[in-house]
């Protein structure tokens, strides 16, 4: 059986319903579902993933500074650092503004064949529909190879429960693969409008006050 | 400072796109500079009148036409070009990796400028690859670039008005976002000058690229007829707002 693993994206500590219209889509091949989740998991997390068809929740452990955990080098190479681990063929993310940075990175770091902006996808032939020249034409492209990876047009489909019983995985790829901070060696934050009580343990209060800051990334 | 500016060669926008042979398109149609190509060598231009020891080479994929689009990257402020000649269609695995062959062999690379996506394709991730394989770091949908000594310091736009400011140790690949700058239409002048400046042109063959592990293939291509009905959007502001929203999220499926 494929082993699918799906990149959920969260917003104000809640899995994206768009990110849970994926797993649907997902859901209705015959694969295991790994969610790679690279934000806290918390109880509600746990919940709307296994509602919807995911077997395992695989928690990425990142660090609570956002210079390092919201840093799209660091997002992609702990992605990648999972599919490796656990050995997927398949990978699907959102292409939404962060997948469009996350998603391309992830296949190139596993030099895998990458189809963005899916609104369809034939898991078994592994050929996905998408729009082509500036959306005049609908292109159907085949992907080959031991790993395909798959970016998903948000709201491509709705999501609909398929309750499963999900198990918790957890990964710490910083520890495991400490190579993965060295593509942000400075680690600064130097921020623009930068909010009182600054850095760290953000993504557990909600992503307010990211919002409004700028951050300075080095990679 | 050595600039390479990987560009596309693609049909105009405002072209009729018509299929031929269920797989690929009427080639007979007119081709340009992408546009967010078009970025990337404005950019470098720009960077060349800060540091003018510098030298742009414009580097492209395609088929013989494609020197076309490199003329016009010369006529936009590169001084020579390399065209890697080829009539297959490349996925962006490929692609890339030419990209990597033809500027390992001539440079070396300070930083590699090119467009975050191409109006063709679509398909935003030859950059990420281009830069795995040099090993460089990457940023993509740049809005501002500024050099400072031996890193780049890059302003990328993200959804909703956010930007994210990255500090890249040089050599690096930015992705040109239409934020950067507001490319200049060449001067006659200028197309004539980029007429006499050299392109060397090099065979796909002769660059022996290994295959990957991957490929991504067109299997069928079939015309998106979109029916548009206009609709009067009623009632108070806030209701309209509401509904505005409602169609760009569940019926245009561009918002998440």
């Amino acid at each position: 059986m494929k082993q699918a693993g799906i990149l959920i994206e969260m917003e104000n500590s809640r899995v994206k319903d768009t990110s849970l219209g994926m797993i649907t889509l997902a859901a209705g091949a015959d694969m295991t579902l790994h969610a790679l989740v690279l934000d806290v998991v918390n109880e509600d997390t746990r919940d709307r993933l296994a509602e919807h068809g995911i077997h395992t929740i695989v928690e990425l452990a990142l660090p609570d500074d956002p210079l390092i955990r919201l840093n799209p080098a660091v997002r992609a190479r702990a992605a990648a650092f999972a599919v490796r681990q656990l050995n997927l063929d398949t990978i699907l993310g959102l292409s939404s503004a962060d997948g469009k940075d996350i998603i391309p990175r992830i296949a190139a770091l596993l030099d895998a064949p990458l189809v963005m902006d899916c609104v369809d996808v034939n898991f078994e032939t592994n050929i996905a529909k998408t729009s082509q020249y500036s959306g005049k034409v609908m292109a159907d492209i085949a992907l080959t190879g031991d790993l395909v990876i798959f970016g998903i047009r948000p709201n491509a489909m709705p999501p609909k429960p398929a309750p499963v019983k999900a198990r918790t995985l957890a990964m710490d790829p910083l520890v495991s693969a400490p190579e993965i901070s060295h593509c942000c060696p400075g680690m600064m934050e130097r921020t623009a409008h930068r909010q009182p009580g600054g850095s760290g343990h953000h993504h557990r209060r909600g992503p307010g006050p990211e919002k409004q800051r700028q951050f300075f990334f080095d990679i | 400072m050595q600039i390479y500016v990987c560009v596309k060669h693609v049909p105009d926008s405002a072209a009729n796109i018509h299929i031929v042979e269920n797989v690929r398109i009427d080639d007979t149609v007119a081709f340009l500079l992408n546009p967010y190509d078009e970025h990337a060598v404005t950019e470098a231009a720009a960077l060349k009148k800060q540091m003018p020891d510098s030298e742009i080479i414009a580097v492209c994929l395609g088929n013989a036409d494609a020197e076309k689009t490199i003329r016009s990257a010369m006529a936009m402020g590169a001084d020579r070009g390399l065209l890697v000649e080829t009539d297959q269609m490349c996925d962006s695995i490929t692609t890339a990796r030419a990209l990597h062959a033809a500027i390992t062999q001539d440079g070396p690379a300070d930083i590699i400028l090119t467009g975050k996506e191409s109006i063709d394709a679509e398909g935003m991730q030859t950059l990420f690859r281009v830069g795995a394989l040099f090993d460089y770091p990457v940023v993509t949908n740049a809005a501002s670039l500024e050099i400072k000594g031996t890193r780049a310091l890059v302003t990328c736009e993200l959804a909703g008005g956010r930007t994210r400011t990255f500090s890249l140790a040089l050599p690096c690949v930015v992705g040109a976002g239409r934020g950067l700058n507001t490319p200049g239409y060449p001067t006659f002048p200028d197309v004539v000058k980029s007429r006499k400046k050299p392109v060397k042109i090099i065979s796909m063959d002769s660059l022996n690229i290994p295959s990957g592990h991957g490929s991504a293939k067109i299997v069928a291509l079939a015309p998106l007829v979109q029916k548009r009905q206009p609709k009067k959007i009623i009632g108070t502001p806030a209701v309209q707002a509401k509904e505005i929203i409602r169609i760009l999220r569940h019926q245009a499926k561009v918002i998440s």
